[in-house]
């Protein structure tokens, strides 16, 4: 166990070394060294060319409004996913609740007992309120959500 | 603007790619065109490798709108390149020891596509975990540290995978 991490530490520290082009001359040579070697005369990292860069560029500015969802691309595709769409049902859940409260509530709901408001159509708009407000927070926490 | 966008995470300018913010795309594409563009170098013949380059950032622009960070973007970009290589060899019916060498001898660029080629080989024969940390440390020159991190293992065990993949790929050149 202890042998294998020597040798493990021992390939680490060589290559460190040969890649920051400090390796001295009389350095020891692990066993694997030769294959370090081409693998680093091979691999070693390279500036990619600035024609590449300005490729690349061209084509993202070329296309990119090709890519950029729609308002509707957006919700059909939030909608479509799995793990959303019980946020949807609640939506939709709230949705009909304000909407049942609103029709089956006789004279659109009263009176609000304790509050100045005590005519006509306060609670349906009251309840209209809290679905909205209740519908906004659902979007917001959707849209902040990884 | 920019300066305000270099300062960001990998997976903040995603987000922001994905509601549609092109100049935070744009960064995300200066960052990592050296990772890819290294990475494609190791795996794909020379004369192919700035196309797949481009290829690999394109694909990645159409597919922005579905990166959720369920992994970093690095390593979405990862899968990325390595299903475009795949689809390289795939595509041409060619295996990594099939590339016509002429093309190699015109590309490589003094370097001597021999032992170019032989590595490719052998690297495209090794396990993808093996593959991964030879990639992360020569062509991306990642110090071992930050494979660990990148990897989610201990630096214990990615100095243990280490040797196992150049004991694999010393093999593998042999052949």
């Amino acid at each position: 166990m202890q042998e294998e991490q020597a040798q493990d530490q021992a390939l680490v520290t060589f290559t460190d070394l040969l890649l920051a082009g400090q390796l001295p001359e009389a350095a020891e040579r692990p066993p694997m060294a030769e294959t370090i070697e081409v693998l680093a005369r091979v691999l070693s990292p390279q500036q990619p060319p600035e024609h590449l860069r300005l490729r690349i560029r061209r084509q993202v500015l070329a296309d990119w409004g090709k890519t950029t969802p729609t308002l509707g691309q957006r919700l059909r595709e939030l909608a479509s996913r799995p793990r959303y769409r019980w946020a949807w049902a609640t939506v939709a859940a709230l949705l009909i609740v304000a909407l049942a409260a609103v029709v089956l509530l006789p004279g659109g709901g009263g009176e609000m007992i304790g509050t100045a408001w005590g005519e006509g159509t306060i609670l349906p708009l009251f309840l209209l309120f809290l679905t909205l407000l209740g519908a906004l927070l659902v979007a917001w926490w959707l849209s902040h959500r990884r | 603007m920019s300066s305000n966008l270099d300062s960001l995470s990998d997976e903040a300018l995603a987000q922001k790619a994905r509601c549609g913010d092109r100049a935070a795309f744009e960064v995300l594409c200066t960052r990592h065109l050296p990772i890819v563009y290294n990475r494609l170098r190791a795996l794909v013949p020379p004369d192919a490798v700035e196309d797949i380059t481009q290829e690999v950032f394109i694909a990645a622009m159409h597919a922005v709108r579905r990166f959720h960070g369920r992994s970093t973007f690095r390593t979405w970009l990862s899968a990325i390149t390595r299903h475009k290589v795949a689809d390289f060899y795939r595509q041409r019916s060619r295996r990594p020891e099939t590339t016509p060498i002429d093309d190699e001898l015109q590309q490589s660029n003094g370097q001597s596509w021999e032992e170019h080629a032989a590595v490719r080989i052998a690297l495209s024969r090794l396990p993808e975990h093996y593959q991964e940390i030879i990639l992360l440390r020569f062509a991306e020159g990642m110090p071992f540290q930050e494979i660990a991190d990148v990897l989610g293992i201990s630096l214990e065990a990615t100095k243990s995978r280490y040797r196992r993949a150049i004991a694999a790929i010393a093999e593998e050149l042999r052949r």
